[in-house]
This record gives structure tokens, C-alpha cells and sequence, in this order.
């Protein structure tokens, strides 16, 4: 996405000279606000978080999103039912509300699962290296051999298909990703003069890695959270789509792509209504992880 | 060089090693009972007794690891739980298939992202630049399973252009191989743009231009030579993430790949399939990296001097 | 610059969005615009002249070429091309002769069967009453057809043509059960090999087509048996393709575009649109398939007879209907479809009524309801779980759908791993062949998924059983009925009518109440 005409460039130094005397955050801050993109992404990223927060505010869960209502099946669009209503008669704009909550609740604990497992990994084996370094990371390597699409297959197909296990399976798919970028970031930091002077005054292994290392590899992580969150969402709905994830009758947006697909000919808005919100969601997440990207290190931006 | 390229061979087995291992662990650890499977109608607690006995599922987990693997080395999958038959005939009856609708979507994504991510680095900041760019961020938002029914609707049933199943046929392919190739152009047009860029940027480049050489001349021979890299291994790097997008793409399309096998094969809790499936995907990843690692070797002239001093 | 890469962002995302919803915009005006749209038909409707190799489309892939060891639907259509058997479907239900040339009962305990002389199967070998007995002899060593010959005691070759069936008494129902798809006939010698070497894969046919080829996963082609000796069943194409189409509206789109010419299973939310087609023909019967909800009789609370009937209170089975197959086909509240001996059509006067099920429920000592696992065993038992959770959860049953592959089912219902299930029966025409099936002690682990037996029942059906008489007979089978209803192992919820789709200009299309049968028929 990068734009590097001249003017723009010298801008942008100035812009950096300007910020000398503000405190990091506030510059981060500022240049990510500079980043229009990455505005637009934060905005349809903070409706789609609103809904999935206050999803029982805005519609009622029992009578809209689950309870069969057959007099009013199979609608278009109207003022009652904003996006119709599928073939048991419930209203599509509650499910794919509810659908939101649902995706953002376990893309988030995934994420955090991944990023757990991942970065605890990745630490250690950035920090001990030797041995411990070449084992994990060959694993890593390994996981990384295969798909994560498919390794999360595999998860659930041995554990079964529930929300629980769909939580392992994106979780621990993902893995690998933090595992390296962690490990990348303590690697560089570790030679770094500070961590050296603070073994030297006698800190603990645990402490240097917590109080030194883990922060300063902030920046990448959080670019990666975004984007791993959103290719979570995209794995919770493919798996959903294909009858691997969320069980009926809970509103999950792959699940109600399934299940409109027999339908989708004459009422193509069921299909199109829960396939706009995943797509609005990773869309968003991804403008929002380059927004972070640039804003967090202007030197990656050219 | 060969030497090399046999280094590289060699690191790719203790890797499809550790693929089968971990696959096969999670499906070790798995509380699906594949007597239960296997016996169906027939199901006796004794009967089942029996069956575990005699697929050796009562060994230790590194006992039916060394099984698989060495039944592998001969070919053999082993059985499916459901119908009995061997796996080795299904895969090899379907995995050709993925094979080929992989191959054609990754051709489709390397000839169209190719020449717009040069294009738009040479004319950054262009209207086309922007709109590619923009597109790119759209293609990689889209879920490729949506954009499968949405091609069905207007290619198949709107327009009655395509066929809406897919098949192993020129007409059958298109749909399947361009759904699946969507999120994947708009990632190899962002790095050929970005490391295009990078290269235009370099002072060898200025100075190229500096001495006269045609516009042309310094795109084609000085630019693209280095920018190819980065490139090369986001192409490898697809093939992978491109095999478990087919699952997808196979489902929407009824095409008769891996996929579907792999999907159903889970459904019915057949671990041989599953195993089978994976395994035989993970390989295929296996080698597309092997063949990036080589093909890098040729293009990079850091890896071809290390190695043509020596040997 | 910057103002413009988000404008430009902006308009990408809208036009390739506009686009997408555009096309699925445009198809639901056609689809309106109907029958003068024009554009799908025109091409195929000349195209199909002379065609003689004709494409079928399948919901499932051919599971083996072993009659004997499958129930699945698809599987058994192809078989039924590829094997002959003693008596083959019409419409009705009804057993035609079609190997079988002669039935006569010697005594309570003996019937003769004569075949018909001339069949050859396709290794060249003539196929004689030997074969019939060996096939016949498998079939009721197997567990899936064991209770379909319960009063057969064995079998014996009288002569080349000609073999007797002894059973313990009368026999009223062994026609249509010698109709089976189970029974297909293949050559002695073949079937001995082909298990010594657990090899399938090149089957020797006796039926109006043979083998061509198999592609796994994609397809079965069957092609003209030219030595078949039947001249009114011999085949009328060259050739039938198997293909195997998992998902339903993809199968439609395939005979609307003439990439196909028929669809084995048409999905009923196609059939407005369908039949506004004038290049389609749906080909429609009163259904003979039961789809219910049952339960595990033996695990609480389903062990108490007013929650099961509580249950068929607080279902609305027209509902069901409506949002699963589009009203298409009758609500059901016996276990038994119309065509069936001895049928009734509410023998315990179900309706919906929640409120009545909410107080059986209390009087049975839930009035708080109760949480249970609704197990399902395909898309479409799981498609009518989803709509039979949200009737429990009216009356306070919280029930969690749980989905699996049918190859599961036998052991998972043995397992009781299943307290509440979704499943379908496609019933015969003679209730000997489907009640003692499904609710007798010995049908356990077969296909009583209920559990349910009782002594009364026993005696009904050995009455049944032991007479000719069939006014008797249907008295016997209204009663059996109605002690089911009154006892509800099962909820019965609605008869689905049947359907097939084909290319308009088909010829010899027809359908029994579950599918599309008798396909040598089928020609342009």
C-alpha cells in the first residue's frame, strides 16, 4: 500500500521532525490517525464490535434470532425485517447481529490462545536458543508444512465439532505465526545493550524476558493479532460453512451460508447479508493491521 | 548445485516425518472409537475388541507411528474404516484432480498479478495503481466459499456461461481456479509491487537510468531480475495455503478432489482417509518448497556462487 | 494523493460488492419473469435429440457393488440397474414379476419360485436357481435383510429354474420383500472370489445395463447389457452416468443447463422456480418415507410415556413441512405412510398443542422441561432437528442437535449414544415388512433405534403374519398402529412427497413413493 512520491516522503519527515519532543505513544498515535485507510478500517471494525456488544440490545435473542416463525418466512428486505428473513422465518439482520458476537468472541479467544501458546514458545526459544531454540522451531516448522485450514480440520476431526475444540483448532493452528515473530523480535532485542546491563545487575531469566524483551516486541505483535484475528474469523465461518464449527441453532455467519445455499437463487439476499459481514470484518481487521503496521514502525513504510 | 539441491532433499524428510507425526497424534488422541466405524451394523463390544486388536490400536502411539510410516514407503494407506477399500486408490484417483485445479488457479494468480504489480510500481500513485491496490485489499477480504456461490449465481445460473459443478475440464475449471485464486492474487500483487519498488528505488536502477538505458530495458532486465525473489516465495508459499483453500473451493464446486474426500472423510470419522489426505497434501507442500528453495538457488546468486565454488 | 487511494478503496469495494449483489439481484427477477425468461431452455431442448447416454445426477457416491452390504438410497439405484432380481417396483409399490415367473404356494410352510430361463450374466455363465438360492441365502444371513425374510427358514435348488422357499408359516409379504434392491442377483462363483479377495471392483452383472466404468468419487457409468434376455426391460439408452452431485441446488442447475438429465434427488426449494421451467419436468408420487423424531425408550426421561407424547403435542408438524421440503407431502402422525397395510391416519389424535404438552410434561415430573441431545444423521435429518429444536424449546425441552455420518448410526444407536434422534423410514407396502422390523425385540441393533417391544405387539404381528386374509390382516395392522401412536417410541412428523427432475423430453420416467425406479425405461 505503500505511497512513496518525493513530497510525500519529505512530509512525512517533517511530520517526524515535528513529533521529536511527543512521547512515542502520542506519536503512534498521531500517525495512525494520519492514515486514512486505517481510519476507515477502525470505523466499520468499531460498528461491527458495537453490534456484537450490544447484540441484545439491538435485537431480542429468543423471539428474533432462534425462534422459528413460519408466517413470515422467506422475506425481502422490509421496514420489520431489514434483511428479510430466511426459511424458518427469523430475521437475518438479528442472526447475522448475533452472528457478529459469536465470531468476534471466538476469533478473540483463539487469537488470545494462539498468541499465549505462540509467544510463551517463541520467548523461549529466542532467549535460551541452543537446543531448546532448534527444537521448537523445527516443530514450528513442521506445523507450518501444513495449512492452518488444514490443521484445524484435523483438530476438530479428532475432537469432535464444538465451539471448544474450534477454539483449539484455530488456536493452536496459528501458533506457529507468533511463535516466529516472537522469536524474530527476542532475537533482536536480546543482544541489545540493555538487556545485557540488566543480567549484569542480576535480574532473573523470567524477569529479563518479561519486563524487557516481551515489550519491546509489542509493535509486531499487535499487527499480527489483528491480522491473525481476522483470518480467525475467516476459519471459524469456512469451518461453520462446512459443518465443522458452530452447531444450530446459535447465528454464525458460515453457518447461515450453508444454510441459505439452497435457497440462495431466489433469495439471494441470504447469502449476501452474512457474506457482506465476514468480508466487512476481515476487511477491516486487514486495514487496520497495515494501519498499525505503518503507524508502529514508519521505518517498514517506504 | 546438486549438491545443494540434495541437501534440501534431505532436510524435507524429517519435516514429512513430523507432519505424519503430529497429524497422527491428533487423531491418537481422538475419543472417536474406529471400531465403532468400521463395524457399523455389526458393532459386538467383542467384535470391536477384536478389530482394535487386529489394526493394532492397542500398540503404544510410536509402535502405529513406525507402521504407518513404513506401510507408507510401500504405498499403502491402509484400509478406509468405512468402505473397506484401500485409501491409496481413492487418493490417487482424486488427488491428480486438486493437483490440477491448484496448478491452473496458481498460473491464472502469477499471470495476472505479475504484470499489474509491475505495472502499478512503475506508475505508483496512478489511478490504476490505486484501484489494483484497493481491488487487492477487497480480493483478500473476500471468504473464498462466498465468492464461489457468487459465481455460481452469475456465471452458471444467470448467465449460463459455466457449468456450476466443477470438473477436471477446461470450462469445469474456470469457476473453481479463479475462486480460488482471488485472495491469493491480491497477496503476489502486493509483493510484486512492494519489491518492484524497492528495486526501482535502488541507486544501480537511477544509475541505469542515468546512462541512458531504455525505460523498458531497465523494468525488464534490472528491476524485475531482482525484485523476482520475494516473489518467488510468496508463489511457494501459496501452493501451500492454496491446498487447504481448495477444501473450500471443492465443496462449493462439487469438484471431485482431495477436498471433498478429506471433508467427508472427517464427517464419517474415517481416520485412514484423513490421515491419507493430509499426509499426502503435506508432501506435495513438502516438494513446492523444496522446488522454491531450488529455483531460488538458480535465480539468487549468493546461494549458486556458495555452492558452485565448493563443488 | 491520500484522499484519493481511500476514494478509490472505497469505490472498488462498492462496485465488485454492487456486482456480486447485482448478479444475485438479476436472478431473482428472471426467476420472477419465468417462464418467458427463455434463456436457460432453448439450447438444451435441442440438444437432447438422439441422445443416448444419459447423466443422473446423485446425492451420494456409489458406496459398493455388494448389494447386500448397503441401505444407502443411491447406491441401491444402481444396483438395481446393474442386478436382476425376482420381482422389481412399480409405482404403487407393488411386486412385478421380473425374474420370477412363477409363484406358487405349496403349503403354509413351502412356496415354489420359477424363473425365467435365458438370463445369462455378463462372464457368460447362465444364471440358474443356484444363484437365485445363494444370493437369497446371503441376504438372510445378513443382519440388514435378516428381518426382512423373518419367516424364511432356508432355501432349496429344485431344479435349473426352479427353487423352494421354506418358512415357518404363511408368507403374505415374501413378493415384495423378494423385491429388495438387496437381492440382486450375481453369479455364485463371482460373489466367492470377490469375498475371498475383499475385491468389488469388476462385478458381473445380471440386470439391463453392466459396468463400464467407476471413477471414485466422481462417477458410475453403466452401459447397455446387449445379452439381457428380458426384451420388455431391456435398456432404452446406450448408457446411464452415475455422477455423484452432493449439493442439492447444484444438481438442479445441472439438468437446467442440460449438462444433466436427470436429478435422483430434487431439493424442494427449487420447485417453484423449477416448475415454471418448461424445459424441466418434475416427476411427483405420494410419498412412502416417514420422517420422525424417535426416541431411546430404555433412557429417562424417554422411558416415560407421557414425555414421548408430549412430545408429539408440541411439535406443529405442518411447520416442519413448510420450512424443510416447502409444504411439500402430508403431515404424519402414524408410523406407517397411506400406502401401507393397515394404516390410519391420527390414531391417537395428536395436534399441536404446547400447552398440553407442557402439562404432560409436568404430570410426568418435568415442568421445568429437561435438557437432551438431538442427534442427527444427514443434512436433512439435521435441516429438520433444526426445526423440531425450536418446537422443544416452546415447551421448555432444551435439546443440542449433534450431527454424524450415517456410517455411525448402526453403532451409536446400539451404543444408546443416541436419546433423541432424527431419522426416516422409506416403509413398504406390506406392514409385515416394516412394523416387526422396527419394533420387536430381535430388530434391536438392527433397525429398532427406539428400543421399543412389547408382548402385546409380539402377538400382532405373529397374527398378521399367519394368514392370507388381508381385510383380517389390515384390522390387525390398525391396531398395532394405534398402540405405536398411544405409546410414541416415535414422533412421526410428515410424509415427504417424492420427487426427480428431469429434462422435459425424457421419456419413461417413473417414480415409486421414494424415487425414480425402473431407469431402463428412460430415453429421448
Amino acid at each position: 500500500m505503500g505511497s512513496n512520491t518525493t513530497t510525500e516522503v519529505l512530509t512525512r519527515n517533517a511530520i517526524l521532525k515535528q513529533f521529536k519532543k511527543k512521547t512515542p505513544m502520542q506519536e503512534i498515535m498521531i500517525r495512525f490517525v494520519r492514515n486514512r485507510m486505517a481510519v476507515v478500517g477502525i470505523i466499520i471494525f468499531a460498528v461491527i464490535l458495537f453490534c456484537a456488544i450490544f447484540a441484545d440490545f439491538i435485537c431480542d435473542y429468543d423471539t428474533m434470532v432462534v425462534k422459528l416463525n413460519v408466517a413470515e418466512r422467506l422475506q425481502g428486505p422490509s421496514a420489520a425485517h431489514w434483511l428479510g428473513t430466511d426459511k424458518s422465518g427469523r430475521d437475518v439482520f438479528a442472526r447475522v447481529i448475533h452472528g457478529a458476537r459469536t465470531s468476534l468472541w471466538i476469533g478473540f479467544v483463539a487469537t488470545a490462545l494462539s498468541l499465549l501458546i505462540g509467544g510463551i514458545l517463541g520467548a523461549i526459544a529466542g532467549f535460551f536458543g541452543k537446543w531448546i531454540d532448534e527444537l521448537i522451531m523445527r516443530v514450528m516448522d513442521v506445523m507450518l508444512c501444513l495449512p492452518e485450514m488444514l490443521l484445524a480440520m484435523a483438530i476438530v476431526a479428532a475432537m469432535g465439532a464444538n465451539v471448544v475444540n474450534m477454539i483449539l483448532a484455530i488456536g493452536i493452528s496459528r501458533v506457529p505465526r507468533f511463535a516466529r515473530i516472537v522469536r524474530s523480535s527476542v532475537l533482536t532485542v536480546r543482544g541489545m545493550e540493555y538487556v545485557e546491563a540488566a543480567r549484569a545487575i542480576g535480574a532473573r531469566n523470567g524477569t529479563i524476558i518479561a519486563r524487557h524483551v516481551l515489550l519491546n516486541c509489542l509493535g509486531p505483535i499487535i499487527v499480527q493479532v489483528t491480522l491473525i484475528f481476522a483470518s480467525a474469523i475467516l476459519a471459524i465461518s469456512s469451518l461453520s460453512f462446512l459443518g465443522l464449527g458452530i452447531q444450530p441453532p446459535a447465528p454464525e455467519w458460515g453457518n447461515m451460508l450453508s444454510e441459505a445455499r439452497e435457497n440462495m437463487r431466489d433469495f439471494p439476499h441470504l447469502v449476501l447479508a452474512p457474506g457482506m459481514a465476514i468480508f466487512l470484518s476481515i476487511f477491516s481487521l486487514n486495514l487496520l493491521g497495515d494501519g498499525l503496521r505503518d503507524a508502529l514502525d514508519p521505518k517498514l513504510k517506504q | 548445485m546438486i549438491k545443494y539441491i540434495l541437501k534440501r532433499l534431505l532436510a524435507l524428510i524429517p519435516v514429512i516425518l513430523g507432519v505424519i507425526f503430529i497429524i497422527q497424534f491428533i487423531l491418537y488422541i481422538s475419543p472417536n472409537d474406529p471400531a465403532v466405524v468400521i463395524l457399523g451394523v455389526d458393532y459386538t463390544p467383542e467384535g470391536a475388541a477384536q478389530v482394535r486388536e487386529s489394526l493394532g490400536l492397542n500398540d503404544p502411539f510410536i509402535v502405529q507411528f513406525a507402521r504407518y510410516v513404513l506401510d507408507l514407503l510401500r504405498g499403502d494407506f491402509g484400509n478406509s474404516y468405512v468402505t473397506g477399500e484401500p485409501v491409496a486408490v481413492q487418493l490417487a484417483a482424486r488427488f491428480p484432480n486438486t493437483l490440477i485445479l491448484v496448478v491452473v488457479s496458481m498460473t491464472l494468480c502469477t499471470i495476472l498479478s505479475l504484470p499489474i504489480g509491475i505495472q502499478s510500481a512503475v506508475k505508483p500513485n496512478s489511478w490504476f495503481s490505486n484501484i489494483t491496490a484497493a481491488l487487492g485489499m477487497v480480493g483478500i477480504a473476500l471468504p473464498t466459499f462466498w465468492l464461489g456461490l457468487m459465481l455460481i449465481l452469475l456465471f452458471a445460473v444467470h448467465l449460463e456461461w459455466l457449468p456450476a459443478t466443477g470438473s477436471v475440464s477446461l470450462t469445469g475449471m474456470i469457476l473453481p481456479a479463479i475462486t480460488l485464486s482471488a485472495s491469493f492474487m491480491a497477496g503476489t500483487m502486493r509483493t510484486t509491487r512492494s519489491s518492484m519498488l524497492d528495486c526501482l528505488n535502488q541507486d544501480y536502477i537511477r544509475t541505469a537510468k542515468a546512462k541512458g538505458v531504455s525505460h523498458h530495458d531497465v523494468i525488464d532486465k534490472h528491476a524485475l531480475k531482482n525484485a523476482l525473489l520475494p516473489i518467488i516465495t510468496v508463489v511457494g508459499v501459496n501452493v501451500g495455503t492454496q491446498m487447504g483453500g481448495s477444501v473450500l473451493t471443492e465443496t462449493v464446486f462439487s469438484y471431485p478432489g482431495l477436498g471433498i474426500m478429506l471433508t467427508n472423510g472427517i464427517k464419517q470419522t474415517d481416520t485412514p482417509t484423513i490421515l491419507g489426505c493430509l499426509v499426502v497434501m503435506a508432501i506435495c507442500i513438502g516438494i513446492c518448497n523444496l522446488l522454491v528453495d531450488i529455483i531460488f538457488a538458480f535465480v539468487d546468486p549468493r546461494i549458486k556462487s556458495q555452492y558452485s565454488k565448493r563443488g | 494523493m491520500k484522499k484519493m487511494r481511500v476514494l478509490s478503496l472505497l469505490l472498488a469495494a462498492a462496485v465488485s460488492v454492487s456486482l456480486l449483489a447485482g448478479c444475485g439481484g438479476d436472478t431473482s427477477t428472471t426467476s420472477q419473469g419465468g417462464t418467458s425468461g427463455g434463456t436457460s431452455g432453448g439450447s438444451t431442448t435441442v440438444s437432447t435429440e438422439g441422445r443416448e447416454d444419459l447423466v443422473i445426477c446423485m446425492p451420494e457416491d456409489l458406496e459398493t457393488f455388494d448389494p447386500i452390504s448397503t441401505s444407502a438410497m443411491a447406491t441401491q439405484a444402481v444396483h438395481n440397474m446393474m442386478y436382476i432380481r425376482l420381482y422389481h417396483d412399480s409405482e404403487s409399490g407393488e411386486a412385478v414379476p421380473w425374474l420370477a415367473e412363477e409363484f406358487n404356494v405349496i403349503s403354509d410352510t413351502e412356496i415354489d419360485i420359477k424363473i425365467k430361463d435365458g438370463f445369462t450374466f455378463t462372464d457368460g455363465t447362465p444364471l440358474t436357481a443356484e444363484d437365485v438360492v445363494y444370493t437369497l441365502q446371503r441376504a438372510l444371513e445378513s443382519p440388514n435383510f435378516s428381518t426382512l425374510l423373518a419367516t424364511v427358514e432356508g432355501f432349496e435348488v429344485i431344479d435349473e429354474t426352479t427353487f423352494r422357499i421354506i418358512t415357518t408359516g404363511p408368507s403374505p409379504s415374501i413378493q415384495v420383500a423378494l423385491m429388495h434392491p438387496g437381492t440382486g442377483i450375481l453369479p455364485k462363483a463371482y460373489v466367492e472370489q470377490a469375498l475371498a479377495n475383499d475385491d468389488w471392483s469388476e462385478p458381473v452383472c445380471s440386470g439391463p445395463f453392466k459396468l463400464e466404468s467407476r471413477s471414485v468419487g466422481e462417477s458410475v457409468k453403466l452401459v447397455k447389457n446387449e445379452t439381457f434376455a428380458d426384451e420388455a426391460t431391456s435398456a432404452q439408452c446406450n448408457s446411464l452416468t452415475f455422477r455423484y452431485v452432493p449439493e442439492a441446488s447444484s444438481r438442479t442447475i445441472l439438468v437446467e443447463t442440460g449438462e444433466a438429465d436427470v436429478n435422483f434427488q430434487f431439493a424442494t426449494a427449487d420447485y417453484a422456480r423449477a416448475s415454471e421451467n418448461p424445459d424441466l419436468a418434475i416427476h411427483e408420487n405420494t410419498g412412502t418415507v416417514v420422517q420422525y423424531i424417535g426416541v431411546d425408550t430404555t433412557q429417562a426421561p424417554f422411558d416415560n410415556k407421557l414425555v414421548r407424547q408430549a412430545i408429539c403435542y408440541a411439535i406443529n408438524r405442518d411447520d416442519v413441512l413448510t420450512v424443510v421440503a416447502e409444504g411439500l407431502g402430508t403431515p404424519a402422525f402414524s408410523v406407517l405412510p397411506p400406502s401401507t397395510l393397515g394404516y390410519v391416519e391420527n390414531p391417537a389424535g395428536y395436534t399441536y398443542d404446547p400447552e398440553k404438552a407442557k402439562a404432560l410434561l409436568a404430570e410426568a415430573g418435568y415442568p421445568d422441561g429437561f435438557d437432551t441431545t438431538l442427534v442427527a444423521f444427514n443434512d436433512l435429518g439435521k435441516r429438520v432437528s433444526e426445526v423440531v429444536q425450536m418446537f422443544l424449546m416452546e415447551v421448555g425441552i432444551n435439546a443440542e442437535i449433534e450431527t454424524y455420518d450415517t456410517s455411525v448410526r448402526q453403532s451409536m444407536m446400539a451404543n444408546h449414544q443416541c436419546p433423541m434422534f432424527a431419522a426416516q423410514w422409506g416403509a413398504m407396502t406390506d406392514a409385515d415388512l416394516v412394523l416387526p422390523r422396527l419394533f420387536t425385540e430381535e430388530a434391536i441393533g438392527g433397525m429398532n433405534f427406539s428400543w421399543f417391544h412389547s408382548p402385546e405387539l409380539d402377538e400382532l404381528f405373529a397374527a398378521g403374519r399367519a394368514t392370507y386374509d388381508t381385510a383380517e390382516r389390515e384390522s390387525i395392522y390398525n391396531e398395532a398402529v394405534t398402540i405405536l401412536a398411544d405409546e410414541a417410541p416415535w414422533c412421526p412428523l410428515y410424509i415427504p412427497s417424492a420427487f426427480c427432475l428431469t429434462n422435459a423430453n425424457l421419456q419413461g420416467v417413473e417414480l415409486s413413493g421414494e424415487s425414480i425406479i425402473n431407469m431402463w425405461q428412460l430415453h429421448y
